[in-house]
């Protein structure tokens, strides 16, 4: 394995397959946790690392425990599982270190269990067979994609809501479209790698 | 403290009853999907290699060392191996590109079968249709093939020789022997 | 609550993604052909009822504090049955929808559901809820799918719409199609819906 193709697999999880706008992955927070920038950053911040974490602790799961007891089917409920208890802990330490970050994004913490690009990229990692490194690196490249695109959409969103649209459209309508439009841009990534 | 051993314990038993659950469903399903896998490539077998009566997948060292590849079979008739198939799987435009490449014991590419892809539609999942895959057959496999790429679509041309290239690749330098 | 009520409302008024806007990955991700907005939503219906049945069911035998991770428990045991089956029996759906299988498991809806109705409420009641809450995002799935086939393939579940000369527009196939044609269809739904409303 080579620096190029840690490289590619960083890129690739950034722009190309980019996690929310070309694989529909994490789109709740997505949809959810954009009208400021501010709160899209701490999100961003939370996911990847609990994205990071995750991967890791999921592949050894996978290696040294499912495979080895020929248990793969059991693969979902124990990455989900892995996940929820990851979660718990952040809540946890953000709760005891920085009180102000834990106001912020208060309820949407716990919502990263039902974040579907964190188990998403668990499930990925083990699909296209990456080793260790390449796992971690892969769930660095999606965390930073995943965090590129709620900040930019957030920002956009900032000044949407000032600007006068046609009342039907207000709220969730306007922000499909918007993320249309960014999903348009990241599609000129494709071909990429 | 003891309210702590209690929760683990349902925990415990509502995973074990799920675990249960789960194993006695995949006994009954595994040979289902396993025999479904070996059809829908069997279908391309013999698509690929007309002649061959018998398929078995080959393993080495050496195949599992060359990236793309994923599977190799061997047709035989009778006691005869007539040609290989490779599966190779090459990066296109939206992903990978899953595809079987059929090589005859003449040196001679039979066909090329497209099993899956995520191309752009209407562009590059035109590699699928046998106007272009019947543009590889009965070309010859002792080297590097090139065929005209499809307008618009030339990254997932790209992959198809790409893919095709390594199944020769692999053919010359070990299946062959 | 009467239970045609309970299992009405999921179907418009507190519709899953026209309203609540809850599941959204598998909504856009696996809409672009009416067949696989189906299959998804039957799947996920599958997982709602039996996960409701369940939670419903072991209610008052499960501790507060740790309902959440037995409700995962509970809901990711179905997903994985419904993965197997959709596997052996329906092979090129199962491709098709891929990674969206196993990820039924952390859709908002059933987690949602779980926590928000069936612990609170009796077996009947639950299966009636999960049913009608299944069946409303099924059916904006299967819409949205419709739309986006037509529009990008030109076709509705597969048999051809138009002559040989319809351009289809394949972008409504691809990633800015689904995020476009979800979000017109929700403005649609609200104009319908709430012709008065302000907001």
């Amino acid at each position: 394995m080579s620096i190029s193709s840690i490289f590619i697999i960083l890129i690739s999880a950034i722009f190309v397959n980019n996690f929310v706008l070309s694989r529909f992955l994490g789109i709740c927070p997505f949809l959810g946790v954009s009208k400021q920038v501010e709160t899209a950053m701490g999100m961003g911040m939370a996911v990847t690392f609990v994205m990071t974490m995750a991967s890791i602790i999921t592949y050894v799961a996978q290696r040294f425990i499912l495979e080895l007891l020929g248990i793969e089917y059991m693969q979902t409920i124990v990455f989900i599982l892995v996940i929820a208890s990851l979660v718990q802990l952040v809540e946890m330490v953000i709760q005891k270190t920085s009180y102000s970050l834990y106001q912020s994004l208060g309820v949407y913490l716990p919502l990263i269990t039902t974040n579907c690009a964190v188990l998403g990229l668990t499930i990925l990692n083990i699909q296209y067979g990456y080793n260790l490194i390449e796992v971690i690196f892969h769930s660095i490249g999606a965390a930073i994609g995943f965090s590129l695109a709620i900040v930019l959409f957030a920002a956009i969103r900032e000044r949407v809501v000032l600007a006068d649209i046609p009342l039907v459209f207000k709220g969730f309508p306007i922000a499909l479209i918007t993320a249309s439009l960014m999903s348009l841009a990241f599609m000129g990534f494709m071909g990429l790698v | 403290m003891r309210d702590m051993v209690k929760m683990g314990l349902i925990l415990l038993l509502i995973t074990a009853i799920s675990g249960l659950i789960l194993g006695v469903t995949n006994s009954m399903t595994e040979g289902i999907i396993l025999e479904r896998a070996l059809e829908s490539d069997r279908a391309s077998l013999e698509v690929l290699l007309e002649d061959a009566d018998g398929f078995e997948p080959v393993e080495s060292a050496e195949i599992d060392s060359v990236d793309i590849v994923t599977d190799v079979f061997v047709g035989t008739q009778g006691e005869t191996v007539v040609g290989y198939a490779v599966k190779v799987a090459p990066n296109g435009y939206g992903g990978e590109v899953e595809m079987m490449v059929g090589i005859n014991t003449n040196d001679e590419i039979t066909g090329v079968v497209i099993l899956s892809q995520s191309e752009t539609p209407g562009l590059g999942t035109k590699i699928t249709e046998p106007d272009y895959t019947d543009r590889f057959i009965g070309l010859s496999a002792e080297g590097d093939v090139s065929v005209d790429a499809i307008a618009g679509a030339t990254v997932s041309s790209t992959a198809a020789v790409n893919g095709v290239n390594t199944a020769i690749a692999l053919y010359q330098d070990t299946l062959k022997n | 609550m009467k239970l045609g009520k309970i299992f009405s409302r999921g179907l418009v008024l507190d519709n899953p993604i026209f309203v609540q806007v809850l599941g959204m990955c598998p909504t856009l991700a696996v809409t672009n052909t009416a067949i696989n907005g189906l299959a998804m939503g039957v799947a996920t219906t599958a997982v709602l009822f039996g996960s409701n049945l369940v939670v419903s069911a072991i209610r008052r035998v499960v501790p507060t504090k740790i309902r959440i991770p037995v409700y995962i428990v509970v809901i990711a045991t179905f997903v994985t049955m419904v993965g197997m089956l959709m596997n052996a029996y329906t092979p090129d759906l199962y491709q098709a929808l891929g990674i969206f299988i196993p990820l039924i498991v952390v859709n908002c809806i059933i987690l949602g559901r779980a926590e928000s109705f069936a612990s609170k409420n009796g077996v009947v009641q639950s299966i009636t809820d999960g049913l009608g809450m299944g069946i409303g995002f099924t059916l904006a799935l299967v819409v949205l799918g419709i739309v986006r086939e037509i529009i990008g393939f030109g076709s509705v579940f597969g048999s051809n719409l138009f002559p040989e000369a319809f351009a289809p527009m394949s972008i409504m196939t691809m990633p800015p199609g689904a995020f476009l044609a979800l979000g017109i269809l929700m403005a649609i739904f609200n104009k319908a819906v709430y012709p008065k409303s302000k907001s």
